[in-house]
């Protein structure tokens, strides 16, 4: 589930960088080794004792870390042989106070180890054997007024494929390849420390693909290609037929067009604010698996050599969406993806991207802005009306630059997002409770995913001086986080105990500077 | 320098001052729901006319106020198929509350298997309606007491049924005397095609001392632990609930009501929160069950269902 990929260390001679600021640090070392190479890298952040500085009860920030482990060793076995060998680790932690007795803490993160030996078969004919173990892991412990409960998710992915790149002529470059895939997915589930119904499911997936390169002329390229895929006992066979084309105008200008068909065994069962508590799990044969097309046209044009300038248009069609049913009852014996999901979704994307670069000179950076819409439909959710998924952003825009000026260099990152889309109150009513017949109070929800938070928007500002320690070549920075400190709005809370219907409004992380020093060794 | 450190400063105030992203919580709510009529009404198995309540939504933007809530000089009647019918009228001494206050000369106890309609006229001339079809007669062949794990009976609790003369005896009798956390009451029965189940379980010896390890609760936890509670639905696939301990709080005599239930009241305490903190989302944008509960009331919402139940009395004893 997890593609890591990081460069080979360096042949010539060991050396390493770092870096080190007031929330987080960096260390990387590389050197060679006999016709090869190893890296080693690892990260971490340390924001927590700033976090607790500026939680406070109108500020419920929560707390966070994160780290993550790169290695790779990489050897030249003779003149037509190589063997990488990587591994990564990488966790992230979030825990929130939420009230006396409550919390949540959450944690989550990726393991995988990969050996790949890649051999020059023939002249014209290169072949990459691989072979990949991937661990994503997920566990919430929420506790609520006492009572705690726990959500864990595991998905192992044992992974081996084989890739082979042919040049049978120069107009072609031929591409196929096959895998076989193995999961498993255990789900746990905790009740007062009591265990709920869970799964505990291993599928098998064998895949191949073909592809061709095709420069038909030196104005047209084509790109069709075919990708099959058998998933599950007994296996369900899906084909996947890929095309895309391009065009060049002018020596400036190319245009771009392409489409193909996916599809999706696995679900990704999503929380609406916080994806750290997400899960995946395996559609069966109760439901057909999800299904998508997508066309997309684009034109990118080069004014000169420093800039680039593209836009592309994109429409998605889905079919076969599954969501999760939080209706089912706890002691439900069904466990099919029928059971357990609403099955035949559907929906739509679209929009267009547009993209403005300056790679070189003194002043360089990147403009992005994409207008887009989404919808999604099940017949039991949301009177049956379409509503915009969490994804739905209809602008989203990324400015980067970085500006050298002598030994300083100045870096602005800005992001600029609609507001994610949320369910807002629609009013409040009372019910009896039908078993004990007394009173309780309810929110009733309005139209599904109706409302939107406020736009999400940051800037970040960072400053380094390039200079020399010790003969070494050293960064000194300043970084700054959410400059004006914009209180981005992360998930809001409904409290029907609050007479006030006063509801809760859970930030993100304000502004945070830092400085820090990178350096060489 | 310093000329260029002050334009900076500057900028970063104006822009401090004018990004705060801060808003009234208050305009995130939606008040477009206001006015919906609320009907709220159980009918059990064996029991009379029941009292149904009929109040309006409120803004989720202001304080809820019962009152104000109630709906008044409404009609409704209550009828089945074989036209037995009962009519309600508005209580003086409780808005939104109404009470049976005459019926046709067929109409008795509520009776298992039939389909009850429920019609209410306002006075602005919205009409809701809804109907429920009650569940068989309910009863749990065995109350057990098991093993704490879960393998072997221990013995058979007596059941009201067992002293029809003093029913207040089951909580006498030695079957019945249970140690807190000490084996699993289990209740048998024969499902057939019930479509659900709920619990409730109900302390009652008012002063009873608590009979948890409070030691990880404050005393405002403390004093805030209730007697009643109620269980979330089940589907009891295999003919069978085990008592949760931790639904037990004190000492004292208990009684335990198993409801099945019809298809209106499972569907709504499965998608409202009667269990827990009502619609409180949790982690995620107002929470990821934020979903409109399946009410099947026509021209309004809230709850017409109907249940038969069986119950169970015990005595909880401290531990040793």
């Amino acid at each position: 589930m997890l593609g890591v990929s990081n460069r080979d260390g360096s042949r010539e001679a060991f050396h390493g960088d770092g870096g080190v600021s007031i929330i987080a640090g960096r260390l990387t070392a590389e050197g060679p080794i006999h016709d090869g190479s190893w890296i080693l890298s690892a990260r971490r952040t340390y924001l927590e004792p700033m976090l607790d500085a500026v939680r406070n009860e109108e500020n419920e920030i929560p707390s966070y870390y994160f780290y993550d482990m790169n290695a790779r060793v990489h050897r030249a076995l003779g003149s037509a042989d190589d063997l990488t060998i990587s591994g990564y680790r990488g966790r992230d932690a979030v825990h929130l106070d939420l009230d006396v007795g409550s919390y949540v803490d959450i944690r989550w993160g990726n393991l995988a180890a990969t050996a790949r030996w890649t051999r020059l078969l023939r002249p014209g004919l290169f072949g990459s054997f691989q072979v990949a173990v991937s661990e994503y892991r997920s566990d919430t412990n929420v506790q609520v007024f006492g009572t705690p409960l726990r959500f864990a998710n595991r998905l192992i992915d044992v992974t081996s494929r084989a890739d082979f790149d042919w040049r049978p002529r120069p107009a072609h470059r031929v591409g196929a390849g096959a895998s076989f895939s193995t999961y498993r997915f255990t789900l746990t589930q905790e009740f007062n420390q009591v265990a709920q119904p869970g799964w505990d499911e291993r599928p098998h997936a064998a895949a191949a693909y073909v592809e061709d390169r095709w420069s038909l002329s030196p104005l047209w390229t084509l790109r069709p290609g075919l990708r099959a895929e058998l998933f599950g006992s007994p296996g369900r066979l899906a084909l996947e037929p890929r095309f895309s084309a391009s065009r060049v105008v002018s020596p400036t200008v190319r245009l771009t067009a392409g489409g193909g068909g996916y599809t999706q065994h696995l679900q990704l069962v999503t929380t609406e604010g916080f994806s750290g508590a997400d899960f995946w799990v395996p559609t069966d044969r109760s439901a057909r698996p999800g299904r998508s097309w997508q066309v997309v046209a684009g034109a990118e044009w080069e004014p000169a050599s420093a800039y680039t300038l593209s836009a592309e248009l994109y429409r998605t069609w889905l079919r076969n969406l599954v969501q999760i049913d939080n209706v089912r009852t706890g002691d439900s014996e069904g466990t099919t993806t029928e059971d357990v999901f609403f099955t035949g979704g559907s929906g739509w994307a679209s929009g267009v991207e547009l993209f403005a670069q300056r790679r070189r000179g003194a002043l360089t950076g990147w403009v992005g802005y994409t207008l887009g819409w989404s919808r999604r439909h099940w017949p039991e959710l949301n009177d049956g009306a379409a509503f915009p998924p969490k994804y739905d952003r209809r602008h989203d825009v990324k400015v980067v630059a970085q500006w050298d000026r002598r030994r300083w260099s100045y870096g602005a990152d800005f992001v600029f997002g609609t507001g994610q889309a949320f369910t807002p109150a629609a009013g409040r009513y009372e019910l009896r409770d039908p078993v004990l017949g007394d009173n309780n109070d309810f929110i009733l929800p309005g139209p599904k995913n109706s409302a939107r938070l406020l736009p999400y928007h940051r800037l970040d500002l960072s400053a380094t001086l390039h200079g020399f320690l010790f003969g070494a070549r050293v960064d000194y920075f300043l970084q700054v986080f959410n400059v004006y400190n914009r209180k981005n709005e992360w998930f809001i809370q409904y409290d029907t105990d609050n007479p006030d219907t006063e509801p809760k409004i859970i930030h993100q992380l304000p502004l945070i500077p830092t400085v820090g020093i990178n350096f060489e060794f | 320098m310093m000329r260029r450190a002050s334009v900076l400063m500057a900028c970063l105030t104006v822009l401090s001052a004018g990004c705060s992203g801060k808003r009234n919580p208050r305009d995130l709510l939606a008040p477009r729901e206001v006015g919906t009529i609320i009907v709220d009404g159980r009918l059990i198995v064996g029991q009379l006319e029941p009292d149904i309540f009929l109040r309006t939504t409120q803004s989720p933007s202001e304080p809820y106020h019962r009152d104000a809530a109630a709906l008044h000089g409404a009609r409704a009647l209550v009828f089945t198929d074989s036209g037995d019918t009962l009519f309600y009228r508005e209580s003086f001494a409780e808005g939104g509350r109404y009470f049976a206050y005459d019926m046709t000369p067929g109409f008795r106890a509520v009776l298992p298997n039939t389909t009850y309609h429920l019609r209410v006229e306002a006075t602005d001339g919205r009409i809701v309606t809804a109907e429920t079809t009650t569940p068989a007669r309910f009863t749990v062949r065995d109350w057990l007491l098991l093993d704490d794990s879960g393998q072997t009976v221990r013995h058979r609790l007596a059941t009201y049924g067992d002293f029809s003369n003093d029913p207040d005896s089951v909580y006498l009798v030695a079957s019945n005397q249970l140690v807190y956390q000490d084996g699993l009451l289990e209740a048998r029965f024969d499902r057939a095609n019930a479509i659900g189940y709920q619990v409730g379980i109900y302390s009652l010896d008012e002063d009873s001392p608590t009979v948890i390890d409070a030691d990880f609760l404050s005393e405002h936890d403390l004093a805030n632990l209730a007697r009643n509670t109620s269980s979330p639905t089940f589907d009891a696939p295999d003919g069978f609930l085990r008592l949760p301990w931790f639904a037990i709080f004190f000492e004292g005599r208990y009684q335990i009501n198993i409801y099945s239930v019809d298809r209106n009241w499972y569907d709504l305490t499965r998608s409202t929160d009667f269990f827990g903190n009502n619609n409180i989302g949790f982690g995620t944008n107002a929470g990821d069950d934020f979903e409109r509960p399946i009410f099947h009331i026509n021209g309004g919402i809230g709850f017409f269902g109907s249940a038969s139940y069986s119950s169970a009395g015990f005595t909880v004893l401290p531990r040793p």
